[in-house]
């Protein structure tokens, strides 16, 4: 399937929206490095709210979707009430929610004219965090104990600036730049194979896709599933 | 006020119930997914049905020319009425027609066919009708006559005798008072437009028509109808500040023509209700806001329940402004076609059609 225009601004039938770029190509590149073909557009909506509005609003589109993905962050709020606050801003569309969002992530089936809704709380449907946890599950541990102790390294000598809630972010981008070509988004490492993508979470992540989705898997990916 | 509305084997309907309708109501929907034939059901509906309002609705869409002949039983009726049925097709007696419905039960109206036997008293020299059970009816039976007819309540009113040659049929009974007005998609005739503004020249609600004007042009101060001697109708000057003399009000353009028609319609219809096709045309984008703003107030103030379409995302944004103001008097939907042709309402709450309007997701 190939897509016109901004990478992270594609529409159709089966959408999965993301909060943001950063999310868009984590997404895409997990995709590449797996070799799943991509049946589905992903759009990035800038901010959580717009990602709840734009859900809300395509539910009813006259396009009539098929399938409606959501990826959040739960950085602050936790998996838990982000799954309330989606199930209170989609509670006109009459979906069935389970009571709490499942580990393995959301799969809801649609009603006749309501698309099949995933939803998938970063990192992990369980902990506080964003796509920056994810990610730095995916790095090395003893990798990411060095950038650890320079991010921490920073902090101390009142270098490193940001906000608390933005560590995993530092850390994340903190090891980009030191790689082969720093700065590289972490979605073309991973898709590059530079990083892994089958650590449990990617893995679940991927599952959750491909059920959502209805793709094409490999043995292997089954396998583990089950 | 209607609080909810259902149509079944009207024009495209097979049938539709659209709950939840609010003061102020805009319908979307792609061409021929209904929104012109929903106003006219609500038109139909709040006018009772009456001859005159059937007449209205084919005469408008240029269906009087007696097309298809059909049958009756075994009698041709070529009647252009059919056009407002379901498929094209009167009913057949004993059939289902047109049904009409709102929350209220006792308003449900069902329009169908039922045949009469003429029982003439030699004595008194009158004549009667006797309803005759749909069953066994011989229609070509001289004394055996067809009337397309409303029931309501368990009253049946005979609208127009069928199966006569020429048209108009002649009506049975004459129309209720003005409940409700129409904005056509195209401009209103000029001695309408007339008559609109005797209706409420010299009372206060010449002040409201006035200051929608305004909203286009503030120049505008005063409007009059003139005699335009060359065409034997009435045409509207307005007076402005900008130059000497007065100036007609079409030549300031399609939005003054448009919105002097819609709140003009609005004011005359006191605790009835305005229909709009096409609510945007002539109107330019960065005045809908304040047109729909002008419209939920006067509506609220008169107690007029207002119908509009648009094809606009233009409109539908500036609605939605407007019904944010007003968060209790507003209802949104959409006629969308399903995959058997079928037409399905979908509504939109506020917060929903805020959503779709603030992240450019398509409503139309």
């Amino acid at each position: 399937m190939s897509f016109q225009g901004d990478r992270c601004a594609e529409e159709g039938s089966r959408v999965l929206l993301v909060e943001g770029k950063d999310d868009c190509h984590v997404v895409r590149g997990l995709l590449r490095s797996r070799k799943i073909e991509r049946t589905f557009g992903i759009f990035a909506c800038e901010s959580y709210e717009g990602l709840l509005s734009r859900a809300n609003a395509l539910v009813l589109a006259p396009t009539e979707l098929q399938t409606l993905g959501l990826v959040l962050d739960a950085n602050l709020v936790g998996p838990a009430a982000r799954w309330q606050a989606i199930r209170d801003k989609l509670k006109r569309h009459d979906y069935d929610f389970p009571r709490s969002l499942p580990t393995e992530g959301a799969v809801v089936p649609g009603k006749s004219h309501t698309p099949r809704l995933g939803v998938w709380v970063m990192p992990d449907n369980h902990s506080k965090g964003s796509v920056e946890d994810f990610c730095l599950q995916l790095i090395d541990e003893k990798d990411l104990d060095v950038v650890r102790e320079a991010v921490q390294l920073g902090k101390d000598r009142k270098v490193a600036q940001f906000k608390r809630v933005h560590k995993s972010k530092a850390l994340v981008h903190t090891y980009l730049a030191w790689q082969d070509e720093p700065g590289k988004p972490m979605g073309q490492n991973i898709a590059g194979g530079r990083l892994p993508s089958d650590t449990p979470t990617a893995m679940s992540f991927v599952q959750w896709l491909a059920r959502l989705f209805e793709l094409e898997t490999s043995r292997d990916e089954e396998t583990s599933h089950a | 006020m209607l609080k909810s509305f259902s149509i079944a084997r009207f024009r495209l309907f097979r049938s539709l119930e659209v709950s939840s309708l609010g003061r102020v109501n805009l319908l979307v929907g792609k061409n021929n997914s209904g929104k012109s034939a929903f106003l006219e059901a609500v038109q139909l509906f709040a006018e009772r049905a009456s001859p005159h309002s059937l007449w209205d609705l084919v005469s408008v869409r240029e269906e009087t020319w007696s097309g298809r002949i059909e049958i009756i039983g075994n009698e041709e009726v070529g009647s252009p009425i059919r056009h407002l049925f379901r498929e094209h097709q009167l009913p057949g007696l004993g059939d289902q027609g047109i049904v009409l419905g709102s929350d209220q039960d006792e308003d449900e109206i069902h329009i169908c066919t039922v045949a009469y036997r003429r029982l003439h008293d030699e004595e008194e020299d009158v004549s009667r009708l006797e309803r005759l059970e749909p069953e066994g009816v011989e229609i070509s039976d001289p004394e055996v006559e067809v009337y397309l007819v409303a029931e309501n309540g368990g009253r049946t009113r005979r609208l127009m005798k069928l199966a006569e040659s020429g048209w108009p049929p002649r009506a049975v009974r004459m129309p209720v008072p003005k409940k409700v007005r129409v904005v056509p998609t195209r401009s209103m005739l000029t001695h309408e437009v007339a008559d609109l503004w005797d209706l409420i020249g010299l009372t206060p609600l010449e002040e409201e028509v006035l200051a929608g004007l305004k909203l286009i042009d503030e120049s505008i101060e005063d409007v009059a109808f003139v005699e335009d001697r060359g065409r034997g109708s009435r045409m509207p000057l307005v007076r402005t500040t900008k130059f000497d003399e007065p100036v007609p009000l079409n030549s300031m353009g399609d939005g003054v023509s448009r919105l002097f028609q819609i709140v003009l319609a609005l004011a005359n219809v006191e605790d009835g209700i305005l229909l709009v096709d096409e609510f945007e045309n002539g109107l330019h984008w960065s005045i809908q806001p304040r047109v729909w703003e002008t419209v939920f107030r006067l509506a609220s103030k008169l107690n007029v329940q207002v119908f509009a379409t648009t094809h606009s995302r233009d409109c539908v944004e500036a609605f939605h402004s407007a019904w944010q103001e007003n968060p209790d008097s507003g209802a949104f939907f959409r006629l969308s076609l399903d995959d058997q042709g079928e037409v399905r309402p979908v509504a939109y709450d506020l917060e929903t059609l805020g959503d779709a309007v603030d992240t450019r997701v398509e409503v139309r």
